[in-house]
């Protein structure tokens, strides 16, 4: 069963066409590698999953619902997402910005010892966010995702401004989170020996249009080698 | 030079320009009414000498607003997009410090010059008696150039010591509204010129003649001005460009955070860490205000015009002979038409920048609709607005005990400040939509100001109720608290407008895509 699908999912028109007739796939439980060059759409599809850009065309289904201007915070409450950089208020601490995020939410304060302690933030919790590095920052955006326990996880680069360390810990993390969380995650990234790392399935995106979904077996299938392959799609820009 | 440009270079698109040149066309707006009504022909007999008495005290509550946000223009792009660090690999910091100062002293030249070109265009069209002194305008260009650069230094130098610019323009406003006050206490014309702000006053030199028993003008006439503006303009602008160089070049080269005592952390971090997770019970909008000292103004504002104002009424006690009538438009005037909409938009302001700044849009569209994010600003913007009138209501009564009312408190008090609350709510709503639409900190703070003396003029043209800074002014009742208020008509307004820029607001969010700074 897939948890999230879209059907012709268009944002822009003609030469400001930024997606086009997306059509995503994504099964439950499933880590979904969502592979593009720079400035390809991911997070132009990323943001039209969550209802912040709003389509020209097309439509996204979560759990089987369409999702409206009505129900999208509902499904939304099943969802958590870190989008570009991560969002924070920098004069409030990390513990701070995560009871505001709780609140919203309304998750118990147990989830945010909890999320702190999955990112490996809990000792620097009451520094403020403005001192944090880059990589603190990213993980507190990924503890803000967590809170709550979502059945969907959308990750737009989650390891960005990480040390090779901590990207290696974040891939093992969500790689993980369907049998230990029982998530299905959305990841992004322009790396495609990442999304190998990581994902089942995997889509393609180049210049706002899907040229491939499958598993990463398909992918392989399809040349001598996954680089190869991704090249081929990229840059020839065929659907395959 | 080179610097300079760059300097325009980037603040092209930023509308700068039209800070001054709004301003400008204002007081020229303002000036040439007072040319046209039945008064009119008398003011232009006396035209080239008027001119020059009234434009101080319009400069003096025009022009420092304006100033703080020119500098907080200036200053924050640098802040936001992070660029000091980036700059400062590539120029000196002395080169930086100056090419902004030099911007500032550009923009202040030809604002002073505009001004005294404004008079001779005014001269002309409404035939002012006699030439113009050449002298006297050119007295007036420099003492306005000198007067506004230094302000215009102290506030960008505010600025780029706090990065949260809510605080150059809360600073702004409170010394702002002291300078203006000040003018009207020529007794201590010591007080006029130790604060910048009151130099506008403390420099004038054309003072006026009236008859007591008509109540007339009579004539205008030079006066000689003491030493004592000319010394503490010259200290002041040494301390600013002296003392805000040293500043600038002694900052951490991480950024220009100010780590004072309000960035230091409350407690050791070890207790900290042991402490039990919990949310607190606050309403998350407070919880992001929290460690933003911005409510301060709130505090300070309405203790400067008690206290100047106590001492005014103090001063002209043989003709303010209403007790605390009186002395309720001595405290109340100027707050509610200048000071308090700007002060207003600079908490609206600050209440979106934190969802501007960065990608957080992305994150409190996820989590909240746009009716309750919109409303719960509302509710924080309407709270602080609440808490600043019972704090005036409170500082008028010991004000008044101090200056000696023996007279109870009328009750009418209880009655002015819950209707000022209901007028300050619905500009507090147009604010929020303003800030909400123009990302830029300062310029919804400046329409700000040209809605409180809009709601001036609209006052004086008798359609107070068609605009929402009118209703703080007659719910206050700010110039007359023996006016009746048609409270059907009040409240119906103020409901309405409330509504209305509730649901624009709301109706932004939900048609407009997310943008974000990341």
């Amino acid at each position: 069963m897939n948890i999230i699908e879209t059907k012709n999912l268009t944002k822009g028109t003609g030469a400001a066409m930024r997606v086009s007739d997306l059509d995503l796939a994504v099964p439950e439980g499933c880590v979904y590698g969502f592979l593009g060059p720079n400035g390809a759409g991911k997070t132009t599809t990323l943001k039209l999953l969550l209802g912040l850009l709003k389509p020209t065309n097309g439509t996204i289904t979560f759990f089987g619902q369409k999702m409206t201007e009505q129900n999208r915070l509902s499904i939304l409450s099943h969802t958590g997402s870190l989008i570009e950089n991560p969002s924070y208020y920098g004069h409030l601490t990390g513990l701070e910005n995560l009871q505001i995020i709780a609140k919203l939410k309304k998750v118990p304060a147990a989830e945010i010892e909890k999320a702190l302690n999955t990112v490996r933030l809990y000792e620097q919790k009451d520094k403020k966010v403005r001192q944090y590095s880059l990589g603190m920052k990213q993980r507190l955006g990924i503890a803000m995702a967590l809170l709550g326990n979502p059945r969907v996880l959308i990750l737009d680069e989650p390891t960005n401004g990480l040390d090779p360390a901590g990207i290696q810990e974040m891939r093992e993390f969500i790689k993980d989170l369907p049998t230990t969380h029982q998530m299905t995650v959305i990841v992004s990234s322009h790396l495609l020996s990442e999304v190998e790392q990581m994902a089942d399935m995997v889509g393609i995106i180049h210049h706002g249009r899907l040229v491939f979904q499958g598993t990463m077996a398909t992918l392989e299938a399809q040349g001598d080698g996954l680089e190869e392959v991704f090249l081929k799609l990229t840059e020839g820009g065929e659907s395959l | 030079m080179n610097y300079l440009s760059i300097e325009l270079r980037k603040t092209k698109r930023r509308g700068i320009w039209l800070v001054p040149t709004a301003l400008i066309l204002f007081i020229m707006m303002w000036l040439g009414h007072s040319y046209t009504g039945h008064n009119g022909k008398l003011f232009a007999q006396f035209g080239w000498k008027d001119i020059l008495y009234n434009t101080p005290l319009l400069n003096a509550i025009l022009v420092p607003t304006a100033i703080a946000v020119l500098a907080s223009r200036v200053i924050d792009m640098e802040h936001k997009g992070n660029m000091w660090k980036q700059l400062e690999t590539m120029q000196s910091r002395r080169a930086l410090f100056f090419a902004k100062v030099q911007y500032g002293f550009c923009a202040v030249f030809l604002f002073s010059l505009a001004e005294v070109l404004g008079f001779l265009v005014l001269g002309t069209l409404f035939q002012f008696a006699g030439t113009p002194d050449w002298w006297a305008l050119g007295l007036f260009f420099v003492q306005t150039l000198v007067i506004s650069f230094n302000l215009y230094l102290l506030q960008m130098i505010i600025s780029i010591v706090f990065s949260n610019q809510a605080v150059a323009l809360c600073i702004g406003l409170c010394g702002s509204m002291a300078g203006l006050f000040l003018m009207f206490l020529p007794q201590y014309p010591v007080l006029r010129c130790i604060i910048p702000w009151g130099h506008y006053g403390a420099t004038m030199f054309v003072g006026m003649d009236w008859n007591e028993e008509t109540k007339k003008v009579v004539g205008f006439y030079y006066m000689r001005q003491g030493n004592g503006a000319v010394f503490f303009i010259a200290v002041w602008f040494l301390v600013l460009i002296v003392g805000g160089w040293l500043l600038f070049q002694n900052m951490d080269t991480d950024g220009y955070h100010f780590q004072g005592i309000l960035g230091r952390r409350s407690k050791n971090a070890a207790l900290l860490s042991q402490k039990p997770v919990h949310i607190p019970a606050l309403p998350t909008e407070l919880m992001k205000v929290k460690r933003t000292p911005i409510w301060l103004a709130f505090l300070v504002l309405p203790l400067i015009s008690a206290v100047i104002g106590t001492a005014n009424f103090l001063n002209n006690i043989e003709i303010l002979t209403s007790g605390w009538y009186s002395l309720w438009t001595q405290v109340s005037l100027f707050l509610c038409y200048v000071f308090m909409p700007p002060l207003l938009g600079v908490y609206a302001s600050y209440l979106w920048r934190l969802e501007h700044s960065g990608t957080n849009w992305n994150m409190i569209l996820t989590h909240s609709s746009a009716y309750r994010i919109v409303w719960n600003k509302l509710a924080v913007c309407a709270v602080v607005s609440l808490f600043s009138m019972l704090w005036l209501g409170g500082v008028f009564i010991v004000c008044g005990r101090c200056a000696g009312i023996t007279a109870p408190v009328p009750v009418e008090l209880w009655d002015w400040l819950f209707f000022g609350f209901i007028g300050s709510v619905s500009v507090c709503a147009v604010q929020l939509f303003l800030s909400l639409i123009i990302r830029s900190f300062a310029v919804p703070i400046g329409l700000g100001l040209v809605g409180g003396v809009a709601g001036l003029v609209v006052t004086a043209k008798g359609f107070e109720y068609a605009l929402p800074y009118g209703l703080l002014s007659i719910g206050l009742r700010a110039n007359n608290p023996n006016r009746a208020l048609n409270y059907e008509l009040f409240l119906t307004s103020s409901v309405i407008f409330i509504l209305l820029f509730y649901l624009l607001s709301v109706a932004f969010i939900k048609h407009n895509d997310v943008k974000t700074q990341g």
